[in-house]
């Protein structure tokens, strides 16, 4: 397979290239030394890294008026009660975000940083002085190769957008990630880091979205420290248009007490790769990982989702509920470790998939890896198709074919999305799921 | 005498590669009430499923004529649009899709086939408040997820509850009498009673003659191997009650 050679090759070039902060070269050619992943790479066996073809991979220029009104067609409605942060190509735009931005928001140039920050050698994106970077290295133990992405992303972000809550305060964002740029001469990258000080409550609803019908590639960085009895409620929507090509990496501590709930939804790119890296460090910490992907055409959809309980008495849920319908390809592989430190800890996985077209595939993967005898840890995975009997049960009441199966695929993700506690929110995502799922039935009767 | 309602004639169907039903015979005339009754496993529920068309369930010869169509050559959903209703032995679960919407869908599906517009949202929610009395079911269980968590008598209900608010022209309740306790085996008989009518019929599969009490029967058959070996007025339920089946399915040996 060439793809990885072609793909370090052009990734050297441009590390050679004049414009490119010796800082950034630095990264890039770590990254490179350091190999892409391939296929043979445990957690990648089902990414898929063709989109890496032909990639380039510079950074997206800062975007013009054209890219800015775009961007701005391609907003949803605001939701009520949240600051909005849109983030374009990977530059902050000011003028489509909440004006004035939330105190609690920085705009950290990279550019800037990078002179005078020193980096983790496992690759986090520069930082300034103002707030100590999040997760900076790997998950003790982590593949390096899991963090690749993120490295690229280091090395070529433009900018990090850096949220800080206070200790005890309490915030909604809602931040809205566009690619506009063509992937044939830019991409974006962009990069978050976000702190939640001991006791503070963020909710933050995450998107990615296409600008218009653009091939373009992202590669999207988050770096989340959850602090003592803090909650975050992070609900991640990838509904990026059907050219785009997507990867993201996400890193998150969560320290003692505190609750992370976490709802993602993929939906609309060609091609996505999602990666999480997740360390309940502090005692009691919880997770709950609730994930929907569905596929239809040719998408391929792989998520990796790696789960270190470290803390005493930390605690995961997880499900995930996967719709393949024509020749997409799912996957969700669920990596859960339970370190010898974590005495009581619980894990709790649930994946399913359902194959809805006669040449779609699925692949669903429970992991647990334990260290210590004191755990509860129960996982259940399952491909299959529609219940027959549910199926009939419906037909037999005078339903078509299509309605009943369109019922069933909804039943199969809505109760995912039925916790969503605001209203306008939940609608939304039904509308995303409704839309992928091409479904015939009125999904807002079924609320 | 005029085309009876249901006829099926010399049925063999196989479920699972196993022959279950065995050149069965059978009529049902408008404005009947049929029992049928029968040892466990002796096809009572493939009957049931091969006339409302449940797939994996083969017929391998014989014909069922259904006013006057042939019923085998119909889709499922076709068949209840046409006016068959299977209560079902086991009602299946299908949590996220609330009961109120099935109901709604079921019933702009048959008024589609008659050439009806959708019903209007109040007219419906008049008309399934007037049926949950009769059921005495709570309105609570319109937002619930198809059977979902209901206890087994309430399943039963339920199913009676979309009879009542689809009024079939044949209804065939398997064991819909299983499971209740008896006030609500009342109830349900009356929720059964009230569709009653010279243009309908029923066939209810039971164990027990106790709910032919209150549903009264004008014929009476027993299901053995795969055939009606024997079938009466309700005494013959009476007579069963008594001395169990053996005689009869010694005799259909
Ligand atoms: N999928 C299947 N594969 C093989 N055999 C089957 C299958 N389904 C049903 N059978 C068999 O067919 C026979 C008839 O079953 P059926 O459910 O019709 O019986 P029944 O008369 O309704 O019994 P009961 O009174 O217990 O409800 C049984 O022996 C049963 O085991
Ligand atoms: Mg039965």
């Amino acid at each position: 397979m060439p793809t990885a050679a072609a793909t370090s090759r052009r990734l050297e070039q441009l590390a050679t290239e004049a414009g490119l902060a010796p800082r950034r070269q630095a990264l890039l050619k770590a990254a490179l030394a350091a190999g892409l992943p391939t296929g043979r790479d445990e957690n990648w066996r089902y990414a898929n890294l063709r989109a890496l073809d032909r990639q380039v991979f510079s950074a997206a220029a800062v975007p013009d008026a054209e890219a800015l009104q775009l961007a701005a067609a391609a907003l949803p409605a605001a939701l009520e009660g949240h600051a909005r942060l849109v983030v374009v190509d990977g530059w902050l735009s000011t003028e489509l975000s909440t004006t004035p931005l939330p105190a609690i928001v920085t705009r950290l140039e990279n550019e800037d940083a990078l002179s005078t920050t020193a980096l983790d050698d496992a690759g986090a994106s520069p930082t300034t002085t103002r707030t100590p970077a999040t997760p900076l290295r790997a998950a003790s133990g982590a593949p390096t190769v899991d963090l690749r992405f993120a490295q690229l992303n280091a090395a070529l972000a433009p900018q990090t957008l850096s949220i800080d809550l206070p200790y005890g305060s309490t915030a909604a964002v809602e931040l809205v990630f566009v690619a506009t740029a063509d992937a044939s001469h830019s991409a974006s990258h962009p990069a978050l880091q976000l702190r939640i000080g001991d006791g503070a409550r963020l909710d933050l609803v995450e998107r990615h979205l296409g600008a218009g019908a653009a091939a373009t590639f992202s590669n999207a960085d988050l770096r989340i420290e959850v602090g003592t009895q803090a909650r975050l409620r992070h609900t991640r929507l990838q509904q990026l248009g059907p050219r785009s090509k997507h990867f993201d990496t996400l890193r998150l501590r969560a320290h003692d007490g505190a609750e992370c709930e976490y709802l993602v939804v993929a939906a609309g790119a060609q091609s996505a790769r999602s990666t999480a890296l997740l360390e309940l460090l502090g005692r009691e910490a919880s997770l709950r990982w609730d994930a929907v992907s569905l596929g239809d055409r040719t998408q391929i959809n792989d998520a990796f989702v790696r789960v270190e309980h470290i803390g005493r008495g930390t605690r995961t849920r997880q499900a995930f509920r996967g719709i393949a319908a024509g020749r997409s390809r799912l996957a969700f592989n669920g990596h859960m470790i339970v370190r010898d430190s974590a005495v009581g800890a619980a894990s709790d996985q649930s994946l399913k998939a359902l194959l809805a077209g006669t040449e779609a595939e699925a692949d669903v993967r429970p992991q647990l890896e334990i260290y210590i005898d004191e755990v509860r840890a129960s996982h259940g995975a399952t491909v299959g198709k529609l219940d027959e009997q549910m199926r009939f049960y419906l037909l037999s009441r005078g339903l078509d074919p299509a309605t009943a199966d369109a019922l069933l695929k909804w039943a199969f993700v809505e109760d995912m999305v039925a916790r969503i506690a605001l209203p306008a929110l939940r609608h939304q995502v039904e509308d995303v799921m409704a839309a992928q799922l091409h479904t015939v039935i009125d999904t807002a009767e079924l609320r | 005498m005029s085309t009876p309602l249901l006829s099926i004639r010399d049925l063999h169907a196989k479920i699972g590669g196993r022959e279950v039903l065995d050149g069965l015979t059978l009529e049902i005339g408008a404005g009947e009430v049929h029992a049928i009754m029968g040892p466990n496993g002796s096809g009572k529920s493939t009957l049931a499923y091969v006339l409302a068309g449940r797939p994996g369930y083969e017929v391998t010869s014989g014909s069922v004529s259904y006013r006057g169509q042939d019923l085998l050559s119909l889709a499922p959903e076709e068949r209840a649009r046409a006016g068959l209703f299977l209560g079902f032995q086991y009602p299946v679960e299908i949590p996220g899709v609330n009961n109120v919407y099935l109901l709604k869908a079921a019933l702009n599906a048959a008024r589609k086939q008659q050439g009806k517009p959708e019903v209007d949202a109040f007219e419906f929610l008049a008309l399934v408040r007037e049926k949950m009395k009769l059921m005495q079911m709570d309105e609570a269980f319109l937002s619930r997820g198809v059977n979902e968590g209901f206890s087994g008598g309430e399943k039963k209900r339920n199913e009676i509850l979309q009879m009542l608010v689809l009024e079939p022209t044949l209804a065939l309740l398997d064991e819909t009498d299983s499971g209740l306790d008896i006030d609500a085996l009342k109830v349900v008989a009356h929720g059964v009673n009230t569709l009653r009518s010279a243009e309908r019929a029923i066939v209810l599969v039971t164990h027990y003659q106790r709910l032919l009490d209150h549903i009264v029967p004008d014929r009476v058959h027993v299901l053995a191997r795969g055939r009606i070996a024997r079938s009466g007025d309700r005494d013959l339920a009476l007579e069963l009650e008594r001395r169990g089946y053996d005689w009869i399915t010694g005799a259909a040996a």
